[in-house]
């Protein structure tokens, strides 16, 4: 595959335009439109996709829902909030945003999503599936998954940090980069590409 | 690139229809329509539920959906004599050398949402990590590769109510790209107060049973199950001897990149996923003899899929939707169409669309009104998602 | 609520409610007109997903119940609409 942009996007992120999604949202939608910041897509829109890797996906909207669930039961629960909790939002917005019609995908694995996503962006490429991906890692930070690490005695999540925040990269068929044996850090790993 | 065929050599579904392949099918000959109230959770929500009926072996210890999903899963080995029924690992050592990789489509597992553990966070007293172990344990494709002892790779695919044929999509990649020779494939999702609620505020849950396709269908209904396939290369499966069920010609997926919640009116990412899927298989329109339809009973969505059905395909292409008889099961949704559309293959035979009586003047399209016979050779699948997400996926019958 | 609202206090506050349960940027109560259509493509133009969660913020706070989609589309068109169901119904 080839590097044609990258972009990242922290918690403090302020995004104008996506009044309703929330900050796994926001974080997505910047980083990615940072990545593709100097590309239109207006022509080729349908050939253009989107992959989206997560670890935990937008667990802050979660809580929230489960907050009006608690607090309001089941009838007075928001639906804005619900449809936010499903972790495909953030690439339907990254659609939406950047005019992308092509695939889309949204994946989540405790054990290298990156570079799991990497690796069906590298098939789609070289399939001709599409001709541009955007790649966006994100995940997000929370008081209970906090704790939860804090307390969980599940051996691979009491040790590791999880990397907050969104990095996004758009790619296109070529042979400079390789995917890597393993990324420890998306963030690093993007930022050293 | 790896341009060989790739079929599917076995099958697993749970759902209210039955906890096997056998039992939905004679579940289905018969129109069993087997809806229920929401007993098993608090809820004040009360709608018209598919729940599975199965026995709880392992009493909590592991999310519902991690065993719906184990069920189908199990059933899929066997069928492709990957294991035996009723022992642990491999029933032929060469397997062993074989790189079997797994791709599950699933929602309420992919969220920490429990809401006890919630609850007790709140008011600052947890009394046990518990839901968050089994969350963390429950990520289904991880947990099965390590009970199974397969080399991997194994993801869950997120993306809502599409999310089972995506996970064939993802499963026919790692096919072709040569990192897998065998991918399990599917969806699984349980009942489960969150998406109830949800759903219920979105203002698309129907107060009776669903009619997909129906002019007076107003809304959907939830259900849960499992249901997975086994894809391989031919030549893997020539060499194994396993007979095919049928062949996974082709899958595609295309953005709305329109709204959140609902589908483009005009319907155009589901034209572009099917026109993709047909050009990927070398087939045209007038191929397909049937299509499992995406059919939840909401307004929205059997008008868009009604409509581009009729504008793209014949008239004598049948059309059918599972979820009068399911309902709604998300994240395995896909996966059940699947299994659904090799059965029909393989019996050359559809059921009647459960909850359809008057046609839709607005969409001019009449699913399959009784059980029929039939000649077909092609069938497709659709799936539309939350987030404007459009998939197809075609099978041929073997 | 104890004592019921007045048609002004009700439209106040729905202006309030819509700003912070839509996020809707960049708006003030003041700039809501009572009359204006808000959905569709004019005005703060608000889809059906706005809809849908004013259904819920209705009957969370003023006890509304809108049955159906038919209905709510008599009673979501301006503040003025919405204000006067609240006003008979709550």
């Amino acid at each position: 595959m080839n590097l044609l942009g990258k972009g990242f996007a922290d918690q403090n992120t302020k995004i104008k335009g996506i009044r309703r999604a929330d900050m796994f949202t926001k974080m997505a939608v910047s980083a990615s439109n940072k990545a593709c910041s100097g590309f239109e897509f207006n022509n080729e829109a349908m050939e253009i996709s989107i992959i989206v890797a997560t670890l935990f996906g937008p667990h802050v909207t979660t809580f929230k829902f489960l907050d009006n669930l608690l607090d309001y039961s089941d009838s007075g629960v928001s639906p804005t909030l619900f449809s936010h909790s499903v972790h495909n939002a953030a690439a339907s917005y990254i659609a939406v945003s950047l005019g992308i019609r092509g695939q889309s995908l949204t994946i989540t694995s405790f054990n290298d999503p990156l570079k799991q996503a990497l690796i069906l962006a590298d098939a789609w490429l070289e399939f001709d599936q599409t001709k541009k991906i955007v790649v966006c890692y994100v995940d997000e930070e929370s008081d209970p998954l906090v704790s939860a690490h804090e307390h969980c005695t599940f051996p691979s999540y009491a040790e590791k940090m999880i990397p907050i925040g969104a990095a996004s990269i758009l790619l296109e068929k070529g042979s400079t980069m390789e995917i890597p044996e393993s990324i420890l850090n998306p963030f690093t790993y993007i930022e050293e590409l | 690139m790896n341009d060989e065929k790739i079929f599917i050599t076995g099958m697993g579904i749970i759902s209210a229809l039955g906890n096997s392949l056998d039992e939905t099918f004679q579940a289905l000959k018969a129109n069993k329509i087997n809806d229920s109230k929401i007993d098993s959770f608090e809820c004040e929500i009360d709608k018209p539920v598919f729940k599975a009926n199965f026995l709880n072996k392992t009493l909590n210890s592991e999310m519902r959906t991690k065993q719906l999903a184990d069920i189908a899963f199990k059933q899929a080995l066997v069928q492709a004599e990957i294991i035996d029924p009723d022992k642990s690992g491999f029933c032929r050592p060469d397997l062993k050398n074989l790189r079997i990789g797994i791709c599950c489509g699933t929602t309420v597992a992919s969220q920490l949402n429990d809401i006890e553990f919630y609850r007790q966070f709140r008011a600052g007293r947890v009394k046990s990590y518990d839901a968050v172990e089994h969350y963390l344990s429950g990520n289904i494709s991880q947990a099965l590769l390590l009970e199974h002892n397969f080399s991997g790779p194994g993801i869950n695919v997120v993306n809502a109510c599409s999310s089972g044929t995506d996970a064939i999509g993802v499963a026919m990649a790692w096919i072709k790209k040569g990192i897998c020779d065998i991918v399990i494939a599917g969806g699984a999702d349980e009942l489960n107060r969150v998406p109830v609620a949800g759903f219920n505020s979105l203002g698309i849950l129907s107060d009776s049973v669903c009619k997909p396709f129906d002019k007076n269908r107003d809304g959907l209904n939830l259900g849960e199950g499992a249901a997975f396939v086994v894809l391989e290369k031919e030549s893997i499966a020539l060499a194994r001897k396993i007979s095919t069920l049928a062949e996974c010609c082709s899958y595609a997926t295309a953005a709305d990149g329109y709204h959140l919640t609902a589908p483009r009116p005009d319907g155009q990412g589901l034209k572009t996923a099917i026109k993709k899927a047909l050009l990927n298989a070398d087939l045209s329109a007038k191929d397909i003899d049937f299509i499992n339809a995406h059919g939840t009973a909401t307004k929205n969505n059997d008008q868009v899929e009604g409509l581009v059905f009729k504008n793209m395909f014949a008239q004598k292409t049948e059309v059918f939707s599972i979820k009068g008889y399911t309902g709604h099961t998300l994240g395995a949704a896909g996966a059940i169409d699947a299994v659904m559309t090799i059965l029909s293959l393989e019996k050359q035979w559809l059921p009647m669309n459960a909850g359809f009586s008057n046609e839709d003047p607005d969409i001019a399209l009449s699913p399959v009104t009784e059980n029929i016979n039939f000649k077909a050779e092609y069938a497709l699948s659709t799936s539309l998602a939350f987030g404007g997400k459009n998939s197809a996926v075609i099978f041929r019958r073997a | 609520m104890s004592d019921k609202q007045s048609l002004e206090q009700i439209k106040a506050q729905l202006k309030e409610e819509l700003i912070e349960n839509l996020s809707l940027e960049d708006i003030e109560p003041e700039d809501i007109k009572d009359d204006e259509v808000l959905f569709g493509d004019d005005g703060i133009g608000l889809d059906s997903l706005d809809a849908v969660e004013i259904v819920v913020f209705l009957q969370r706070i003023w006890g509304i119940e809108i049955q159906n989609m038919e209905e709510g589309r008599e009673i979501l068109v301006s503040i003025d609409t919405m204000a006067n169901h609240i006003y008979s119904n709550a």
